[in-house]
């Protein structure tokens, strides 16, 4: 209470404070050597106020109590700053008071298991990759425990202490040869995959049984045809499709973005707010959903970053373009009557910002088979390799690392290097079929950027392999 | 800043200490200090300004040849301690690491007392305020038509101090201000973007209503734009787009990808196969860039020639990449940091006189790697694209996507520019870029977006 007291006889009219501690256990295996075992702890506190009707923030490593409250002086010293340039005061809709507590379920803790079982899997992988064919060059195998414990008490009464927890991995084999250099990766690139619960998510990923797969798909990449360039049917698997949502759906529905906040920087969003219930952002079989009460995601929490209880909100519904994520001052700003809660900082060091939390694509009802077999000619693409889309979310193109033709509603050969690209609601417009939910799996990104100074946030993505019809592939090549 | 540079160095030597104490054959300690003042603004209004103060005690431990590393941010004696004992903890479980052979020697750091700038230090919320309010007004001061400003605005003072247990005690005080800013301009009809930045140690040497009204120029210059079919294009580069360009350039110089066989530097190191007029480096030491002496082992940052007068010649090291080729590091954990292109003998007037048709390009958005052995990337143009035709700029087009090889792009650069702009680059580290604007024959675009 000492930062709460001092902001506010500094003359805040509101403010908030959070507590953080941080601590994260990384391995990296690489090429059959332990590459590190990495423990970070980092804790500290972060001090938002409004003064003069505008925002300053300011956060410390050291808390004591001068330092604690010398912190919340500060904040208000840069609100008042702040209040030099403005054209209103900042508004916030109501948030109820709250008092509560919440943990993260799991089973097994991660920080508990024994790093000799955790090496033995990453190396046991590791191995068999490279077993496969000496053209395996790179092999990784990768493992992230995170924990993280928060205190958030605002001058409007909430006190909320949540222990968050998550973990995850993956292994990669990467081949080169004839001038190519292939990757396999599993069960997703860029680190594999994560989940809020305990290790037994990682035990359930099966590394090792995918091992041989990834080692000798790698090297099949190197000798396979590459993607044919034309437009295309083309069915999107789940690693993949969670990239897409992410990108073509949860950073332009960011309402802080769409007003313009991060024009300097990432850019705008094509979602404006005269779009906002009438316009058609996908066919009939997209509806799209920010949940932060799903079990398992990286985004699932009780409550966000003000105090405000996490939700379960329609973004798009049947095609429809139907919300955005919104904190508090931003929702005010639009007129709406309160915010569904997507307020996340990503330290004791940042401030609270617009953030995804688990932005699901509702499952459809076919088999992936059936899928297939419904698809008279195109290709299915899966696990990202490359990403870029433009400033304000419309033209993407996007690589992944496997593909394969399919041709009379059978798979077909393995292809290199496709590539696909479209305009974002064109491409969700293609949308024809969604796998149902035994294929429906929540993907965990602990990667996603946004913000100055950077904020890498951690969020979900619920989906399952849908098909989308007259696609531009194999560009740029 | 809090801690002064003798308690970071104690600290340090403390964490060295207990890691002996521990059993370690070697240790090094590495702490980095930051306050960090950001004050961003959108809409021409200031919407976050937030300051920051933290540091970071990060704790190799070495046991034959099995490393662990440990950090926190506590740096209180009882901390130093349980750390040196995780570490310890941890190592016990790594194998061996053959091509590990040593952490790295002491040599001498240079002294580099010019890029610790107090008025960038002592830079309050206030004065950044009234700086942002300079660059806001002198944009909307240019056309009525300047709908908003956005930006950001950075004081940052950085102090890094390593101990190692083969004596390196290195230490390094250095500050950074920086400017970016985007402008929107509309006729009711159309909007236009425009951006400028800016950055230097000092941050008296910013211009922010200059910055104002460079990127309400381009903004207004940008309105209604039409669009272009993608095809390849002779295309004129500002240094802003340079800068991006070179950072993901420099990224795949380093050892690793070039070790591992990845690299596109791997298919033509020592080869002529870019123009004879691209020269690039990286050099630590020069202040025309943001100098910073040393690297987080302690290491002095050497200079090292990427490119040669269109010859690749070298990648950049960390003492583990240099040792397993027996060679010293560069002092580049972490990779380049204050990279240069050499400049020509031309100007962007002179590029866009001599282009028949042409595109000229402000800056590069969202690039990513496509194809890392190929040196093929893919990305948007951002915030001014135009067509050139017949010598002059004829109007502004759509941002276009481009899917091209660096090796294609830097071996056809007929006209670089005499003068060179220090911007930062935030692609994987902060870090400088000063880049002269270069033109490109036959570059590649592959895809057009609606605006």
């Amino acid at each position: 209470m000492v930062a709460l007291d001092a902001a506010m006889k500094g003359g805040a009219t509101y403010a908030d404070v959070r507590m953080v501690e941080i601590v994260r256990e990384r391995i990296l295996v690489r090429k059959g050597k332990v590459r590190y075992i990495s423990s970070d702890e980092s804790k500290g506190l972060g001090v938002r106020a409004i003064a003069d009707g505008a925002w300053g923030f300011s956060s410390s490593y050291r808390v004591d109590r001068g330092e604690v409250k010398g912190t919340a002086e500060m904040a208000v010293k840069i609100a008042r700053a702040s209040a030099k340039v403005k054209k209103k005061d900042v508004g916030l809709v109501p948030a109820q008071v709250t008092r509560d507590k919440y943990r993260t379920p799991f089973k097994v803790d991660p920080f508990e298991v024994p790093l000799d079982r955790k090496l033995e899997l990453l190396l046991g992988c590791d191995k068999t990759m490279r077993e496969q064919s000496d053209l395996i060059k790179v092999s990784t195998g990768q493992m992230v425990s995170h924990k993280e414990n928060k205190a958030f008490a605002s001058s409007e009464g909430s006190y909320i202490e949540q222990n968050t927890l998550w973990c995850g991995a993956g292994i990669s084999a990467t081949a080169v040869g004839n001038g190519e250099v292939q990757i396999r990766s599993y069960p997703g690139s860029f680190g594999g995959d994560f989940s809020s619960r305990g290790y037994e998510f990682v035990d359930e990923l099966r590394l090792d049984e995918h091992a041989e797969e990834c080692g000798k798909e790698a090297v099949a990449l190197l000798g396979a045809k590459s993607c044919p360039s034309g437009v295309k049917d083309v069915i999107i698997g789940g690693n993949q499709l969670a990239l897409q949502i992410h990108e073509s759906c949860g950073h332009p529905s960011e309402l802080d973005r769409v007003l313009g906040t991060e024009a300097s920087y990432a850019g705008t969003s094509f979602l404006t707010t005269d779009k906002l219930g009438d316009f058609r952002y996908g066919s009939g079989a997209v509806t799209l959903i920010a949940d932060a009460t799903s079990g398992g995601g990286l985004g699932t929490f009780a409550y966000d970053d003000e105090g405000v209880p996490a939700q379960r909100a329609e973004l798009v519904k049947e095609g429809n373009f139907v919300g955005y994520l919104t904190d508090r001052q931003y929702a005010a700003e639009v007129g709406l009557p309160s915010s569904m809660g997507a307020s996340r900082a990503s330290g004791w060091n940042r401030i609270p910002i617009v953030r995804m939390t688990n932005i699901n694509l509702e499952p459809g009802d076919w088999g992936f088979d059936e899928l297939v077999s419904d698809t008279r000619s195109g290709i299915f693409v899966d696990i990202n390799r490359s990403w870029s889309i433009d400033d304000r979310r419309l033209n993407f193109q996007f690589g992944t690392e496997v593909a394969r033709e399919i041709n009379g509603g059978e798979l077909g050969a393995l292809l290199k290097n496709a590539i696909y690209s479209a305009i974002t609601p064109e491409f969700w417009g293609s949308c024809d079929a969604i796998c149902g939910p035994k294929l429906w799996h929540m993907w965990g990104v602990p990667n996603c950027g946004k913000g100055e100074p950077g904020q890498v946030m951690y969020v979900g993505h619920g989906c399952a392999p849908s098909r989308f019809r007259n696609v531009r592939v194999g560009v740029g090549k | 800043m809090k801690s002064s540079r003798e308690s970071s160095l104690e600290t340090a030597r403390k964490a060295v200490d207990e890691a002996l104490k521990e059993g370690a054959d070697q240790a090094e300690a590495s702490i980095l200090s930051k306050d960090y003042y950001l004050t961003r603004f959108a809409n021409s209004i200031i919407h976050q300004n937030v300051g920051e103060t933290d540091m970071s005690l990060s704790l190799r431990f070495v046991s034959g040849k099995k490393i662990s590393s440990v950090s926190t941010n506590d740096t209180s004696d009882a901390k130093i301690s349980e750390l040196a004992k995780k570490a310890r903890q941890l190592v016990a479980f790594m194998p061996e690491d053959p091509e590990f052979v040593s952490l790295p020697d002491p040599e001498p750091v240079p002294e580099l007392p010019d890029i610790f700038v107090r008025g960038t230090a002592d830079c309050e919320a206030k004065t950044r305020a009234e700086m942002a309010k300079a660059l806001i007004d002198s944009a909307h001061g240019l056309s009525q038509t300047v709908e908003s400003v956005a930006g950001a605005f950075l004081t940052s003072t950085l102090q890094l101090a390593v101990v190692n247990s083969l004596g390196i005690e290195s230490h390094a005080l250095g500050t950074i201000a920086s400017i970016n800013t985007n402008v929107i301009v509309s006729d009711g009809t159309s909007k236009g973007y425009g951006y400028a930045a800016d950055m230097s140690k000092d941050v008296r040497d910013l211009r922010p209503d200059t910055l104002g009204k460079e990127a309400a120029e381009r903004a207004s210059k940008s309105l209604r734009p039409v669009r272009l079919e993608p095809a390849d294009y002779t295309s004129i580069f500002e240094p802003y787009a340079v800068s991006t360009a070179l950072a993901y350039f420099a990224y795949q110089t380093r050892a690793q990808p070039f070790q591992d066989g990845t690299s596109f530097m791997c298919d033509v190191m020592g080869k002529h196969v870019l123009d004879d007029g691209v020269t690039i480096w990286d050099d630590g030491l020069d202040l025309r860039g943001v100098a910073f002496p040393l690297d987080p082992e302690g290491v002095p940052k050497r200079k090292v020639v990427l490119v040669e007068g269109g010859t690749p010649r070298s990648v950049v090291y960390d003492s583990y990449t240099a040792h397993k080729e027996g060679k010293k590091s560069t002092g580049h954990l972490g990779g380049c940091a204050n990279l240069f292109m050499g400049p020509g003998d031309s100007s962007l007037e002179e590029m866009i006189e001599e282009t028949r048709k042409g595109v000229l390009v402000t800056r590069w958005h969202y690039v990513r790697t496509v194809h890392p052995r190929k040196a093929i990337v893919t990305g948007m143009t951002r915030d001014g694209t135009w067509l050139v035709e017949d010598g002059e700029v004829k109007s502004p087009v759509m941002n276009l996507r481009f899917t091209e090889s660096f090796l294609r792009m830097l071996s056809n650069v007929p006209m670089i520019s005499r003068d060179t702009r220090r911007t930062g680059s935030f692609i994987y580290a902060p870090s400088c870029t000063v880049a002269p604007a270069i033109k490109v024959e036959e570059f590649r675009f592959t895809g057009v977006t609606e605006y």
